[in-house]
């Protein structure tokens, strides 16, 4: 039965909760406009099915127990309360329910306060015990409230509340001591409603907003736009960052699996994803201290932590509620590259290159097609006519000599496949991946248009691309400067042909492989199959996946423009594959990236063990076997 | 031209940076003699990077005392907008063009600038070591000539001395020292590009340069005298073969495909046909009849023991 108190304490709580989210809500608006759009089914399939915090399984079964634990009762109380009745049937099992998920609370909530602490082990994250002992304390109660009901009650065994029965066994039968538990226990869910928008719970909401608006308006692969118009261009402080971003720092519940994936951390450098998130919510925190102040982003995450990122995106695979830390690194490497000029020095002269001779390697239009020479690939030189290709050298693919053979061994490919095809030559320009993951946008549209100009200006339609980043940079982020041709990565392109039965490996490759999925291809873009496909169309060749393979395949260090940083603190990332690649035990690892294959190639060399694996180009393995 | 504007701070000093524009070219791919075998993708325009180094110095200089100025000057008409802009974005603060011929010698080109310069009421002159064309590296030496002032060159360093009369300058002396001069003021110095770090020109930076105005000066006096005269011009020797080795990673018979197909240089093939001992007479009469072997002497067909 309800008091008026109870109903002026219940209004309390409910307005506390109110006031909670408003606040959540005015942080967040406090961030700059961004068009987000929302998404039901997401909504639907992370959060009620919990798709991505189950691919922890155990993790993940604890946390469905705690929600549906807390939300059903819950909602089954609050809806008893109202007195609209209901069949006894019905309530009964409406009762049972309710005694059965309180056991499955308890059992989830004792699981999650038995997790191991401290900061080596992600365990459990920070400000999740006062919410989990309050939990715990409202089951107790609640069982403690029922027994003890219906030990005063008297009579036998319930079948629609056998927990509650069996606590009745040892509650004391006296209405002091059940009246004291239910309020407690009311008490209790009282204080916990208040205070879910603040502290741990408010991921309650704040996930459930960030999972609802994940639909993104642009491909996983593509950079957020910047506005190149602004004073500043970049984020400088707290204040730069767009609502989402804001909201993405207010989801995060630290639980740390992005952390226990990153590349950077786990080779020991000072970059963790779920810091920098952290860090942002602290700097939210400090800014409504600071009534309005915005504090600097470099004040919270160091630059070497910001530079340290080699975006591989496992931080954003793996996030339960589709936060991406990385997006907020880029956009911090935006203001100190093109705001402040304070781009690491050792990757300037990477920029100056691409500025006056338009490639990485600085070495001029003039000579990348050189590439080219001795291969009869037709150059571009007039217009495209229709349906040919184009192949794409890429930066590494027309000026690295170890890419070079792969590009080459593209061309054998394409022409014993008769599949007609032309090459860029001297008009390609870097495709501008490096610059823009370094922070330097203006020179990647710059890049970018050119790129696109030439492209449109000879009716492409097809550009197939070795380099991933190359193909992730020309698929995804080139339509939103005005491209309009498609962009295919060269394996896929390959497994096409071997699948239509035109390029046939017939010389067998007698070695145990495994297949190192490059991350640009894979995370970024979904593409695993073709990889493992083509491998297996080779005779002789014994596939054998990696313990990381697939989306969580571990990084080799060089995306991100860290192909131009120095590697000065921790391990190096490319010996840590390495290490895992020898681990597997295999003769031939095969990657389809030219950064990967460098720093495997460094790796694998710098292994100490008697007989190291080998790595190589998928597309030079099938030119070879053709 | 002084009275437009850039009065000289009290405590400020007012340096000048001679920014020298560049075709830099670093390739020879074209196929046309008349064009010296030149194609328009072998070129590249910038702004002189010794040229660059000095305008490094000269924002440093001006960050270290916090106040002052740094003009930055060309010669001649602009034929290299962005990268000029670029160096502007790294910290000038006016910038001039001076108007005048860029096909004059050295000589002329610096009685040019110096006439400039004497407008513009600089304390300290810089100017890069060498340029990338042509690698005289005379233009600093030159000019002090012409400004009646000191000159250092290949300096690195550059801080002003107790009460702004005087220089320090540090540049290499050889042996992996480094010497320090002092030098009154002004001065003209040349500058080495060394090892500073290589700045980068910012968004905000960019978008000042560009709407820095072109402030135009007119060198007063006679039109300079040329010193030097070329005599004779020598066109670049004709390209060899058009296509190199080739690649050994591939096989034979691209090898032999590509040897034989494409190159200017006329090649010819012959099958020669027979049993070994033939084939063997018939490759050495091939090669001693274009000269590869000597005619063996007339000599008794046994063999000399070892």
């Amino acid at each position: 039965m309800i008091t008026g108190f109870d109903i002026l304490l219940s209004t309390a709580a409910v307005l506390i909760m109110l006031t909670g989210f408003i606040r959540l809500a005015v942080r967040c608006h406090r961030g700059r406009p961004e068009g987000a759009q929302g998404n039901l089914g997401n909504l639907l399939r992370f959060l009620l099915a919990q798709a991505r915090i189950l691919k922890r399984p155990v993790r993940g079964l604890a946390h469905q127990m705690v929600f549906w634990g807390v939300v059903i009762p819950l909602a089954l109380v609050i809806y008893a309360q109202f007195g609209l009745g209901m069949p006894y049937t019905l309530a009964a099992i409406f009762s049972l329910l309710t005694d059965c998920l309180g056991a499955v609370l308890l059992a989830g909530v004792v699981f999650f306060l038995l997790r191991p602490r401290g900061s080596a082990s992600p365990g459990l994250p920070a400000g999740s015990l006062l919410p989990a002992l309050l939990l715990l304390f409202i089951v107790i109660s609640g069982f403690l409230a029922e027994g003890s009901r219906l030990a005063v009650a008297g009579g036998g065994p319930i079948w629609h509340s056998p927990l509650g029965w069996m606590v009745a066994l040892i509650a004391p039968a006296s209405p002091l001591f059940m009246q004291a538990m239910i309020r407690l226990h009311f008490l209790a869910v009282l204080v916990f409603v208040a205070s879910v928008p603040f502290g741990f719970m408010r991921h309650l909401v704040a996930a459930s907003m960030n999972i609802y608006y994940s639909r993104p308006e642009r491909p996983r692969g593509a950079m957020r736009p910047v506005s190149l118009q602004a004073a500043e261009p970049g984020a400088q402080s707290i204040g730069d960052l767009t609502w989402k971003q804001l909201l993405e720092a207010e989801a995060c519940v630290s639980c740390g699996r992005c952390q226990e994936n990153c590349p950077a951390y786990l080779s020991g450098k000072p970059l963790s994803p779920r810091k920098v998130m952290q860090a942002l919510w602290g700097q939210q925190n400090m800014r409504q201290a600071a009534k309005g102040q915005a504090p600097l982003l470099l004040d919270g995450i160091g630059a070497d932590e910001m530079w340290a990122c080699t975006t591989c995106q496992a931080c954003v695979e793996q996030c339960p509620v589709f936060i991406d830390p990385m997006d907020k690194l880029i956009s911090m490497r935006r203001f100190q590259t093109m705001s402040r000029g304070a781009l690491p020095a050792e990757a300037r002269p990477l920029i100056r290159n691409l500025e006056l001779y338009g490639d990485s390697y600085g070495k001029g239009p003039a000579l990348r097609e050189d590439w080219a020479m001795g291969c009869a690939a037709p150059r571009a030189y007039g217009q495209v006519d229709g349906g040919r290709a184009l192949l794409w050298a890429g930066c590494a693919g027309a000026f690295h000599p170890r890419y070079q053979q792969v590009t080459r061994a593209m061309v054998r490919i394409l022409q014993a496949a008769k599949v007609p095809f032309v090459i860029a030559g001297k008009e390609e320009l870097c495709c501008g991946d490096p610059a823009r993951r370094l922070g330097q946008e203006d020179l990647f549209q710059d890049l970018a248009r050119r790129n696109i100009e030439s492209l449109e200006k000879r009716g492409v339609t097809t550009v197939v691309a070795a380099c991933p980043h190359c193909f992730n940079t020309l698929r995804n982020e080139y339509p939103s400067l005005g491209a309009g041709f498609e962009a295919v990565p060269a394996v896929e392109f390959i497994a096409r042909l071997i699948n239509e039965g035109s390029v046939i490996p017939k010389y067998p490759v007698e070695a145990v492989l495994t297949i190192h999925d490059p991350c640009y291809l894979g995370r970024v873009n979904q593409i695993y199959d073709c990889l493992r496909q083509v491998a297996a169309s080779l005779p002789g060749v014994t596939l054998k996946e990696l313990a990381q393979s697939r989306e969580n395949a571990f990084c080799c260090g060089g995306g991100g423009g860290r192909m131009w940083l120095h590697e000065s603190q921790g391990r190096g990332i490319n010996k840590m594959r390495a290490q895992q690649v020898a681990e597997a035990g295999v003769e031939l690892v095969a990657t389809a990236c030219p950064y990967c294959l460098t720093m495997l190639e460094d790796g694998l060399n710098d292994l100490d063990v008697p007989k190291p694996p080998r790595s190589i180009e998928l597309i030079e393995l099938v030119a070879d076997s053709i | 031209m002084n009275d437009q504007g850039h009065r000289v701070d009290q405590d400020g000093v007012r340096i000048v940076v001679c920014l020298k524009q560049v075709r830099h070219r670093y390739a020879r791919t074209g196929r046309d003699p008349q064009e010296n075998y030149l194609a328009p993708e072998d070129e590249v325009l910038l702004v002189n990077p010794h040229d660059e180094a000095a305008l490094n110095l000269a924002v440093d200089l001006k960050q270290q005392i916090g106040s002052g100025e740094v003009l930055a000057l060309t010669l001649g008409p602009i034929f290299a907008p962005d990268d000029l802009n670029r160096c502007l974005a790294l910290g000038a603060d006016a910038f001039y063009r001076v108007r005048g011929e860029q096909d004059q010698d050295t000589w002329g080109k610096s009685l040019t600038l110096a006439g400039a310069i004497r407008s513009l009421d600089a304390a300290i002159i810089l100017c890069g070591l060498e340029s990338l064309d042509n690698r005289n590296g005379q233009m600093g030496a030159f000019l002090a000539q012409h400004l009646g002032l000191p000159f250092i060159c290949a300096i690195r360093k550059v801080s002003l001395g107790s009460g702004g009369t005087t220089a320090r300058v540090q540049r290499g002396a050889g042996r992996g020292e480094q010497e320090v001069v002092v030098c009154p003021l002004p001065a003209v110095f040349s500058v080495d590009v060394g090892a500073a770090e290589m700045r980068l020109a910012t968004v905000p930076g960019r978008r000042k340069a560009r709407a820095m105005a072109c402030q135009e000066l007119t060198p007063t006096g006679p039109a300079p005298e040329p010193m030097l005269r070329a005599l004779e011009v020598a066109p670049p020797l004709p390209r060899g073969k058009s296509k190199p080795a080739p690649d050994a990673d591939m096989d034979w018979y691209q090898r032999v495909d590509e040897l034989l197909s494409g190159s200017s240089v006329d090649k010819q093939a012959r099958f020669l046909e027979g049993d070994p001992a033939k084939l063997a007479r018939d490759i050495v009469e091939f090669l001693v009849e274009r000269g590869i072997l000597e005619p063996a002497p007339e000599r008794s067909t046994e063999v000399v023991g070892q």
